[in-house]
């Protein structure tokens, strides 16, 4: 069995990944089961998310398939990044009055989750490639 | 807005049960299986998430967030099997 750690490791990333997705869908409910608005904007911007995220599931598959991990997983990071320039744009928006407080606060609370979730893809990616398993 | 207490719409109900490790010489190629099906199951729960926020559905994101939560707890459970299972290992090996 190699590194024990590793694999142990992948699996804590795992609970970390499930445990924010967990986060994401109580904050959602709790959100909407209070009657709060989200803004048009803001679901535009959810969606846009969620199309950038199956590109770094499909190269995280075909990682997986091929059994072929680098050390960066480059994609999921420039994502992250993005996610701090959706944030400032989302800030700005309130500003200029398109957004409420309220449904910012939920917006952001939501993408600091999806970053969670891509740290720990990252992290399983990593500690695929530690293990080195080749077919 | 006003919200019906029930409507017909239901989540993406996936297969929640992980394979098992006992059945598979190869422990990496079945570890890995599981790990690509719990990411896909991730991704199915995110997207239907994002889709029941746009559509302010409260009764779908609370089914959902059972399945989140079940979700949860199956990877919880993978991991407890997992390391019971190479700790018999190294017992069996001693």
């Amino acid at each position: 069995m190699k590194s024990l750690s590793s694999y142990v490791g992948i699996l804590n990333s795992l609970k970390g990944y499930s445990k924010s997705l967990k986060s994401i869908s109580e904050t959602t409910t709790e959100y909407i089961d209070n009657n709060h608005e989200i803004s048009a904007l803001e679901v535009k911007s959810f969606k846009k998310l969620d199309t950038q995220l199956a590109a770094i599931y499909d190269e995280m598959f075909t990682k997986i398939k091929k059994r072929d991990f680098d050390k960066k997983f480059e994609n999921a990071d420039k994502l992250r990044l993005k996610l701090q320039k959706y944030i400032q744009q989302d800030m700005e928006r309130v500003q200029a009055g398109k957004v409420s407080v309220q449904s910012s606060v939920f917006y952001i609370s939501l993408l600091n989750e999806v970053k969670h979730l891509l740290l720990e893809i990252n992290a399983i990616q990593r500690r695929c490639w530690e293990l080195d398993l080749k077919k | 807005m006003i919200k019906p207490l029930f409507t017909k719409k239901k989540t993406v109900k996936l297969d929640d049960e992980m394979d098992k490790l006992d059945d598979a010489d190869d422990m990496p190629k079945v570890f890995l299986k599981n790990i690509t099906k719990s990411l896909k199951q991730g991704q199915k729960h995110f997207s239907s998430n994002i889709e029941c926020l746009a559509k302010e559905d409260v009764y779908v994101a609370r089914t959902l967030h059972e399945d989140i939560s079940s979700f949860k707890e199956n990877t919880y459970k993978f991991k407890k099997e997992f390391i019971s299972k190479i700790s018999d290992s190294s017992n069996k090996n001693m």
